[in-house]
């Protein structure tokens, strides 16, 4: 008897102890810092966001953000193992035969480039951003950008042509 | 034809009455839609709505005009009749109350003799509503969700009542403005029902965590339990129908955050020089709206901090708990009374 006694006073006193436990917590919660990023207002690709106004602790995107590849045609030299090392096949490139020239590789030595793409197209749409394609490139001409706004009415604006076929000027590569 | 002109403005007098307070209801509903958000949001590190009107205030507009545009649904198998009726059932269950809701001293619709007992009786065709609703949907779910409200509130209208009959005693009347009377006190805080005697003070926070669990708040939202039962009662509800729901819901958060206010927590006494600073006790008004303020927040704070019950913790809470607890607190009381007959507990060691 009073053993039950103790233990229903008990359970009246846990559940209010444990309770109240709680609600510190979630009051301690209340006043800190949101952590939302107003992502449109507060540009999450620029270094500072706190010159948006963002108070939180959140940081930009990573430096190793893997966004919409992007392609310098400048550099390339047709190679073509982005294109062998991509498993849904989502690049395709054409090239032409030029005077060899010697390119600065990722890993500092020189790289001879025979070949000029001609057509350099990536179907944004079918990427599924591995990064294959980055890692076997020899001179770093493909690369992850850090844009990701790509909603679009129609699936064609998401093929990307990074470079102008038979040898057209080359256009800058433009998303959407 | 002086009746007949006396009967009109009555009439016309309850019709005004009627159109301001559904205004309040709706606003005071919306309002609560926009704050449990808010509050949930920072709680959690996020910012809540921010997005329509001034730190998204006018949110609960524009939820109010999608629910509103949105396509009125009743699903082929359910019991049309009743599917319909539902809803308005449990609006008027939320919204009846307020008719005897103390606004201030000289503000408030009818002052009923029987104020808080018909506050227990119309709050109870809630319960008939939601069942309406969860067995005319002709869902699990929502059948589910009606026969736990059922339980819930059945069993939990008598730690509720119990706990009311403190202040009942205390007052001798059942009138919301006779007990907020009864009231006067040093400062106007010492005549407190809670700061009367040890047992008011637990009978307020029994009658509190009861009359939440009767609203089905979490952590007694076991009607609704969206984790389990997929939106409870309401789960094939859409639109309008959906609205008055959403709207009883919310607006019994502020009539049980008024109604303890007012019977525990002194309603709209205030210290004899500050009565008359505004016409028609305004200033107490304030007051009353302030404290059932704290409680809804402390409502909502609850929310975001405590997990679901179980339906047998529910039960046990209820029947184990609150109602001995409750009965404790009353007969306490009166012991009390009769024992120190006028005396409160801070007037217990000097006079009164």
């Amino acid at each position: 008897m009073v053993q039950s006694m103790k233990r229903y006073v008990g359970n009246v006193g846990n559940t209010t102890l444990t309770v109240l436990k709680g609600l510190r917590v979630t009051l301690i919660n209340l006043f800190r810092t949101p952590i939302t990023i107003q992502y449109p207002e507060v540009d999450i690709r620029q270094k500072d966001l706190k010159a948006f106004g963002y108070k939180g602790p959140l940081g930009p995107l990573p430096d190793r953000f893997r966004g919409f590849l992007h392609v310098n045609p400048e550099i390339c030299i047709a190679c073509d193992l982005c294109m062998k090392a991509c498993p849904i096949d989502c690049i395709r490139i054409e090239s032409t035969k030029i005077d060899k020239t010697t390119i600065q590789g990722k890993d500092g030595k020189a790289v001879n480039k025979v070949k000029h793409p001609v057509r350099f197209d990536i179907h944004l749409g079918k990427c599924m951003y591995c990064g294959l394609c980055v890692e076997p490139c020899p001179t770093g001409a493909i690369s992850f950008s850090k844009e990701f706004e790509g909603a679009t009415s129609t699936l064609n604006t998401l093929v990307v042509h990074f470079a102008e076929p038979k040898g057209l000027p080359v256009r800058e590569a433009t998303i959407l | 034809m002086e009746i007949f002109l006396q009967e009109g403005l009555v009439l016309l007098k309850a019709a005004l009455w009627a159109v301001a307070l559904s205004l309040v209801m709706a606003l005071v509903a919306g309002f609560l839609t926009y704050l449990e958000r808010k509050v949930a949001g920072h709680m959690q590190a996020r910012l809540g709505p921010n997005r329509v009107g001034p730190y998204g205030l006018l949110q609960f507009v524009a939820d109010g005009v999608k629910l509103f545009l949105k396509e009125d649904l009743i699903p082929s198998d359910a019991d049309a009749p009743l599917f319909r009726f539902g809803p308005y059932l449990v609006f008027v269950g939320s919204f009846a109350v307020f008719a005897v809701l103390p606004f201030g001293e000289r503000i408030v619709a009818t002052d009923l003799n029987i104020g808080l007992f018909y506050v227990l009786a119309i709050t109870s065709i809630e319960t008939v509503g939601l069942l309406m609703a969860g067995w005319a949907s002709n869902n699990k779910w929502a059948l589910l969700g009606a026969m736990r409200s059922a339980a819930q509130s059945i069993s939990y209208e008598i730690p509720v009542g119990v706990s009311f009959l403190i202040p009942i005693v205390l007052a001798g009347s059942m009138s919301l403005q006779g007990i907020i009377h009864a009231q006067a006190g040093g400062f106007g805080l010492l005549g407190w029902n809670v700061f009367h005697n040890p047992f008011s003070l637990a009978a307020f926070f029994v009658g509190c965590t009861a009359m939440v669990a009767e609203i089905n708040r979490t952590p007694f939202d076991l009607p609704e339990a969206e984790s389990e039962l997929v939106a409870g009662y309401n789960t094939e509800y859409s639109g309008m129908r959906f609205a008055f729901f959403f709207l009883a819901e919310y607006a019994n958060i502020f009539v049980i955050s008024m109604i303890a206010a007012a019977i525990f927590l002194g309603g709209w006494q205030l210290p004899s020089p500050f009565k008359d600073i505004l016409p028609f006790g305004l200033v107490g008004s304030f007051v009353l709206l302030a404290k059932a303020a704290v409680l809804v927040f402390i409502v909502l704070w609850l929310r975001w901090t405590l997990p679901r019950v179980r339906v047998d913790q529910l039960m046990e809470v209820c029947w184990k708990y609150l109602t001995p607890m409750a009965l404790v607190c009353l007969m306490g009381t009166a012991v009390w009374m009769w024992a120190f007959p006028g005396r409160i507990f801070f007037g217990l060691f000097g006079t009164a």
